[in-house]
């Protein structure tokens, strides 16, 4: 038995680090290759900053403005008349005035009004902040999905959650630094939506398809199929063993360090991850509050997720982009009533647990939808003429918690919703406040790639300062 | 651990350079750098310390002040429109774009900054209100000083960067120089190791012993072909190397220079350069978005580093083989896709024109030409002015739908699978592109009048074509029209004879000289008596005229029950003449199907349709495995653009017109004008000219970086002003010249680097060298690396007995669990990567990648526990190892040698004995140790 001169605990404690050290361990500098291999440990921004996570839920698909958080009574008074000023160009055409068919009331001790469709929402407008001037570059979803999620059109870079976790890092080892968790396939343009382009590839979303409930399949190689957990455990204390000797000879070798600390942290992270992905364990009462959607199971996830150091957790609607209701806007409700609840069961939740402060939650999508009814055209629409198409003119989108002000809305569209016209956000603008709400100078914080610095919001963006709280 | 390193921001990884490194951000700095000056402009205290003559003095009280308050928030640090930037003398003196310096120190009185703020030249500044006269008068008396300006600092210290380019090292010329000094002379193997000795003895540093010989094969077999040696190979090598290794060594690096295997690894490396992918990523509605036949130029790729393609005449092809084709041997074709693989960004043709500008440029040369995309770039000389000088080159070219088809011998098309169903699928096919076709064209020759009065309205600017809904416009038809009336002015053509004629007139003069015009005209009858019947008060009424006699020819035409576009013959020789317009070989009309496809001619929903119909047909096609291949080529345009620059990189601003030619630092001879269509060629050659000083550099440290791990230059696609300089820049001059005089061998260049004493040392750590040079730059010992994703997944197929040796064809998904094909030949989808090629560090082939990251992640240690093709791997080497049933002992022995290439220790037999009796599965073990340091670290 000379041979195994210590336990695992030993082995580990003779590799360099204790055990207590695992967890949190860097991954170990690669002195030698040059090549950083502590790419998730937690970093500090420029700046001290509230914010330490973000939940980003993307309403993909277009959600309509002037029928969620942006009351245009002009519409009304219009209606089924042309508006007094000319139909800005969108997408495809679009006629005369189309009144929201959904009532807005007001809400809260600041009394902004919102639509019934996020009634539920609503009652936390006081921890809410409404961006109701938004404006994006171009009226297609394809170019506005990554101008949102990777701050260029069509250019390939690196997606707002790569960024922040190559940033911050992550607080969490054992668990990717930034989760896309998207039920029923992937968004329009897929995972380029969070890529991580020119950044090391450890910082790119892992996708979690949340229509699974099993972890195997919500994430990839997360369970072995065939070799139970104790034989694996007995087949990592043979590797660790075979490790050591190998490293022994060799002196000094922080790579091959890392990569012994690697697979202890695979070994650990087969729990945690199947643990925090499992919303069962959440109590009768936190699950009813979020509800029985998809939609509320993935925004719980995300909750969970964040309460375990994952940095940047996005929220997608659904595969697809499913806002996009062309030929009739009543399927907005049918929509909202899967997320309506979670929401705001989420902003509670945060709330109780002390985590809105330092969690930005950012809601909204890649562009709104006009004030005037889509014309219908051959293969486009149903034969319905109750929808409204593309519009990026104007939009709204809202803020909440990681240092945002609550009850406020900032900027407006004109009298019809078609155009941000008072105090506009640019989407540049939103990342740049992002960035500022988590520590960064978002002019200063950059990657050289290929000769040059770049930055999120490239050449753009201003902080919002009305938004902060 | 460093735990400044890690802890602290900002930390900035560059990437090209792989490893973290504190950054002084450039472009940001810069601005605050600015920013910084205004304030000093505010500030009268500095001021006055500045201002030691009146003049200065004036400037800064009376000029300086109203320049900030009402230039510099559009020309100033945050955006220079049309280029022109007013904080500082230098940016007032270069100027703008459009007009040019708007200081002029000869005559400062007429000076472009005092007729814009006059608002007495053609441009009035500022835009929305005007200077009060006593700030203009202020101006002018500054204007009249000589326009005084304080150093304060806005102008770069040191040498400007085309001064400094003069005394870069990757710009001097590549000489060979003479070989240093190096006291340790048994160590010198090769010219290479006296460079490598003579820097190591200057800094107090010894080589590290020769490796031991099993070290050695390993080493050389992954990186020269990525896959592990044979026992056999290992036994011979071990028995042969102490008694002769100088000996053993050159047979070994022949064997494996000649092992097709070595193409396939090589290859692999030049596609991260060529950012290869299978699929074109975003493409605009309904473009089909595969590269079907990408494969071909990856075989192409493997085919040259195996038949040793002298390296400038492989980028020669790359970039222009259509060019230097002599005869029927089309295969290099395919190196085109270099240049036409790269992403789609939806059919932006800027973007995917600049993504070619950068793979040429830094993929080959090392220079950072896209940074001159929007201005002059930052730091290298290289103007905006050379960037679209090669934008026109990419803008001179096509890329034909029909994609030619390359093979040895013939250029003909053939199918070599069951002809009974190819013809079953093709009908299929044609009778919907016919069908399709004869719709879209009917519906344009009834359009005729219109697209007349479009051609009067001229050629409009537009990026790519869109489907269009039914009846709308299509621009490139237009251009289709404009481009066949400009062929119809040769000669008296017997239609339009009349219409340029007419479109000669004045617009005052021509409803009184169009009567003239006409009764004098001959040729076609039916339009002369057309034209005299109508009252012509313009070019458009004659549009009206045309467009009428045509669609009356074609509705004849259709109605006579002629559905499809042929000529039919009439005895009237005018209608004859009409229907060879709408119907002739020449005519704007005629095109093959999928030209019209291209030009997006078809309504949205027939084009639909029409893509769905090709793509069902190539899918099929190259998914039997028997269709001739194909390359995805470029050609020369009929018509060359002549570039502009665009200002600030803004399509819709163009500026002044700049010729095709190579970025001038390149030399005077090397970047004269391009003179031969595109410029493709002069292109190529100016890039592999032994007058370049930087193509040879980029290579020969491309592959040093490949064999050593890091290259000499550090930032192996920026060799710019900004580069990391070389560590050893003799060395690199050495290795580029021997390279050019040695015919630009690949294979010549890695035998004299691997059999250098540098390649051949160990890599253990000494702690006394590491105390001196930490990062082992100056290579006193191998660095110790890691299989990269292709080379670990080829090793666990080549250990467990499942590799497939097939070369070539088309890729097969990485996903498949029964994928048994190097890596190399897999499916990129450049949307949707496999997570385990980004996992694993395989960079994104969005975008020409210099440089792999190397991280360590658990997720990596997760797919290696985990994954069923590990474990997969894993069982088939244990069934392989137990296949003798020789108990556990035999059975350890066998996974060794298999696994690692060396018998277990003492040790290792007993460990393995003691887990076995444990209740261990040898598929278990298999596992442990393909996924084991030992498994993954070359030393």
């Amino acid at each position: 038995m000379n041979h195994f001169p210590c336990n695992r605990r030993e082995m580990l404690t003779r590799c360099g680090m204790g055990m207590g050290a695992v967890g949190l361990a860097p991954m170990m500098a690669e002195a030698q290759s040059g090549s950083s291999t502590a790419p998730l440990y937690p970093r500090q921004p420029h700046h001290p900053a509230n914010a330490k996570a973000v939940i980003h839920i993307f309403l993909n698909g277009g959600p309509s403005h002037v029928d969620t958080f942006d009351p245009k009574p002009l519409l009304k008074r219009y209606e089924g008349r042309t508006l007094p000023i000319a139909n800005l160009p969108t997408e495809r055409a679009t006629g005369n005035a189309f009144p929201s068919p959904f009532r807005f009331r007001r809400y809260g001790e600041s009394g902004i009004e919102v639509s019934d469709l996020f009634r539920r929402t609503a009652e936390c407008i006081d921890d809410i902040c409404v961006v109701r001037s938004m404006h994006a570059d171009v009226p297609n979803h394809e170019p506005s999905f990554l101008l949102w999620n990777c701050g260029d059109a069509r250019l390939p870079r690196p997606s707002m959650g790569s960024w922040v976790t190559y940033g911050l890092g992550s607080e969490n080892q054992n668990l990717p630094g930034f989760v896309a968790l998207c039920p029923n396939g992937l968004p329009t343009q897929g995972v380029e939506n969070w890529r991580s382009a020119f950044l090391p590839g450890v910082f790119q979303g892992a996708h979690v398809d949340t229509q699974f409930q099993d972890v195997d399949k919500l994430i990839e190689n997360i369970r072995n199929a065939t070799i139970p957990a104790e034989r694996q455990r007995r087949q990592l204390d043979f590797l660790l063993r075979a490790n050591q000797l190998h490293k022994e000879s060799r002196g000094f070798a922080p790579d091959l360090e890392a990569r012994i600390q690697s697979f202890e942290l695979a070994y650990r992270m087969q729990t945690e991850a199947a643990d925090a992905f499992d919303v069962s364990k959440e109590t009768k009462q936190t699950q009813q509050m979020y509800g029985e959607s998809v939609q509320a199971r993935t925004i719980l996830t995300a909750r969970r997720l964040v309460e375990r150091g994952v940095r940047f957790v996005q929220v997608w609607y659904s595969g697809g982009q499913p806002w996009d209701n062309h030929d009739d806007i009543g399927i907005h409700g049918q929509l909202s009533a899967n997320i309506d609840q979670p929401i705001a069961a989420l902003l509670k939740d945060l709330k109780q647990r002390g985590l809105l402060n330092q969690t930005l939650v950012l809601c909204g999508g890649e562009f709104g939808r006009t004030p005037t009814v889509e014309l219908p055209r051959p293969l486009l629409n149903s034969g319905k003429q109750l929808g409204r198409d593309h519009n990026h003119h104007g939009f709204s989108v809202w803020l909440a918690g990681g240092g945002i002000k609550g009850g406020h809305v900032h900027g407006a569209t004109d009298e019809t919703g078609w155009k941000a016209v008072e105090s506009p956000v640019h989407v540049h603008d939103i990342h740049a406040t992002m960035l500022h709400l988590l520590g960064f100078d978002h002019e200063t914080f950059t990657y050289r790639y290929a000769g040059r610095d770049f930055r999120l919001t490239d050449v753009h963006g201003t902080v919002v300062e009305e938004l902060l709280a | 651990m460093t735990g400044d390193m890690t802890n602290s921001w900002p930390v900035v990884w560059t990437h090209a350079a792989g490893r973290p490194q504190r950054s002084a951000p450039g472009a940001s700095s810069r601005t605050r750098l600015f920013v910084t000056c205004f304030l000093i402009g505010f500030c009268p205290l500095l001021s006055q310390t500045h201002a030691r003559d009146d003049a200065l003095q004036h400037f800064e009280k009376h000029v300086r002040p109203v320049l900030i308050r009402n230039c510099v928030s559009c020309h100033g640090p945050k955006k220079q429109e049309s280029g022109l930037r007013l904080d500082s003398r230098d940016g007032a003196l270069v100027g703008g774009e459009i007009e040019g310096p708007v200081i002029n120190l000869d005559s400062p009185a007429s000076s472009n900054l005092l007729r814009a703020v006059r608002g007495d030249g053609d441009i009035a500044m500022p835009p929305d209100s005007k200077l009060k006269p006593e700030e203009i008068r202020a101006i002018e008396t500054w204007l009249k000083a000589g326009a005084p300006w304080p150093s304060d600092g806005t102008v770069t210290d040191g040498p400007t960067p085309s001064e400094g380019w003069k005394q870069h090292w990757a710009a001097r010329p590549v000489v060979a120089p003479p070989l240093p000094a190096a006291n340790n002379n048994k160590r010198v193997f090769t010219p290479i190791d006296a460079f490598i000795l003579h820097r190591m003895e200057a800094n107090g540093l010894q080589p590290s012993p020769i490796a031991d010989a099993r070290t050695l094969i390993r080493r050389t077999h992954f990186v020269l072909t990525g896959l592990p040696p044979s026992r056999r190979e290992i036994k011979d090598f071990t028995t042969q190397f102490p008694a002769n290794p100088k000996q053993a060594m050159q047979r070994l690096v022949d064997r494996l220079l000649d092992s097709p295997h070595y193409g396939e690894r090589w290859a692999r490396h030049w596609l991260d350069v060529a950012r290869y992918a299978d699929t074109k990523g975003y493409v605009r509605l309904q473009e089909q978005s595969n590269f079907y036949y990408a494969y071909t130029y990856r075989d192409y790729v493997v085919n040259s580093f195996n038949e040793d393609l002298p390296y400038d005449q492989f980028v020669r092809e790359q970039l222009a083989a259509d060019l230097l084709l002599t005869d029927d041997d089309n295969r290099s074709l395919a190196a085109l896709s270099f240049i036409t693989l790269g992403r789609r960004f939806t059919g932006n043709q800027h973007d995917v024109i600049d993504d070619r500008i950068d793979v040429v440029t830094r993929g080959l040369m090392g220079l950072t030409v896209t940074c001159a995309r929007c201005h002059d770039h930052k730091f290298d000389p290289i103007p905006i002015d050379d960037y679209y000088a090669l934008y026109g080159v990419f803008a001179s070219t096509t890329e034909p739908s029909d994609l030619p088809y390359i093979g040895k011998d013939s250029v003909k098309p053939s199918f070599r699978g069951d002809m009974t169903v190819y013809r079953e699928k093709k009908k299929i096919l044609d009778d919907q592109v016919s069908q399709h076709l004869a719709a879209a064209l009917d519906m344009l020759r009834n359009d005729t009048t219109r697209y007349l009065h479009g051609v009067l309205t001229g050629r409009k600017e537009f990026l790519v074509p869109l489907p269009a809904a039914r009846g709308e416009l299509r621009q490139t038809f237009v251009e289709r029209w404009i481009e066949y009336l400009e062929g119809t002015k040769r000669g008296d053509h017997p239609v339009f004879a009349a219409w340029h004629a007419l479109n000669k007139l004045r617009k005052e003069e021509f409803a009184a000289a169009s009567n003239g015009v006409i009764y004098r005209l001959a040729g076609n009858t039916i339009i002369r008596d057309a034209l005299r019947q109508t009252e012509l008060a313009s070019m458009s009424d004659v549009a009206d005229v045309y467009g009428r006699v045509l669609t009356d020819v074609h509705r004849k035409h259709v109605a006579a029950g002629n559905n499809n576009s042929d000529l039919k013959a009439v005895d009237n020789p005018a209608e004859q003449q009409l229907q060879q317009v709408l119907y002739g070989q020449d005519s704007p009309f005629a095109m093959s199907p999928r030209e019209a496809l291209d030009a997006y001619l078809l309504d949205a929903e027939q084009n639909r349709d029409l893509s769905q119909a090709y793509l069902t047909f190539d899918g099929w096609l190259i998914g039997t495995g028997q269709a001739t291949d194909r390359a995805h080529v470029l050609y020369d345009s009929q018509r060359v653009h002549e570039p502009h620059i665009f200002i600030r990189g803004n399509p819709e601003r163009t500026g002044r017109q700049v010729a095709r030619a190579a970025p001038r630092l390149l030399g005077e001879s090397l970047s004269a004008p391009f003179t031969t269509g595109s410029g493709r060629l002069e292109l190529a050659n100016a890039v592999v000219s032994p007058d370049n000083p930087l193509t040879a550099r980029v290579i020969v440290n491309r592959v040093w970086k490949h064999l050593f791990g890091t290259g000499l230059v550090r930032t192996t696609s920026n060799f710019g002003l900004r580069a990391t300089p070389p560590s050893h820049p003799q060395l690199l001059d050495y290795l580029a010249h021997q390279f050019m005089a040695k015919g630009w061998s690949l294979k010549k260049l890695h035998r004299t680097i691997l059999l250098s004493g540098t390649w051949q040392q160990a890599s253990n750590d000494r702690l006394e060298c590491r105390a001196i040079d930490p990062e082992n730059s100056l290579l006193w010992r191998a660095n110790r690396r890691r299989l990269d994703f292709e080379t670990l997944r080829d090793t666990l197929l080549s250990v467990s007995g499942s590799l497939q040796p097939e070369m070539g064809g088309p890729p097969k998904s990485l996903t498949d669990a029964d994928n048994f094909r190097r890596t190399i030949y897999g499916h990129i989808n450049r949307s949707s990567l496999p997570t385990m090629l980004p996992l694993f560090d395989f960079p994104s082939p969005d975008i020409h990648s210099p440089d792999r990251p190397r991280t360590t992640a658990a997720q990596q240690a997760l797919y290696l526990l985990n994954n069923p093709f590990v474990m997969k791997q894993a069982n088939l080497l244990a069934n392989q190892a137990t296949a003798n049933g020789n108990g556990t002992a035999a059975t350890t022995k066998e996974l060794y040698w298999r696994a690692l290439g060396r018998p277990p220790s003492d040790t290792e037999v007993q460990q393995c004995q003691h887990y076995f009796n444990a209740g261990g599965r040898e598929n278990e073990l298999a596992q442990a140790l393909i996924v084991s340091n030992e498994f993954l670290f070359i030393d």
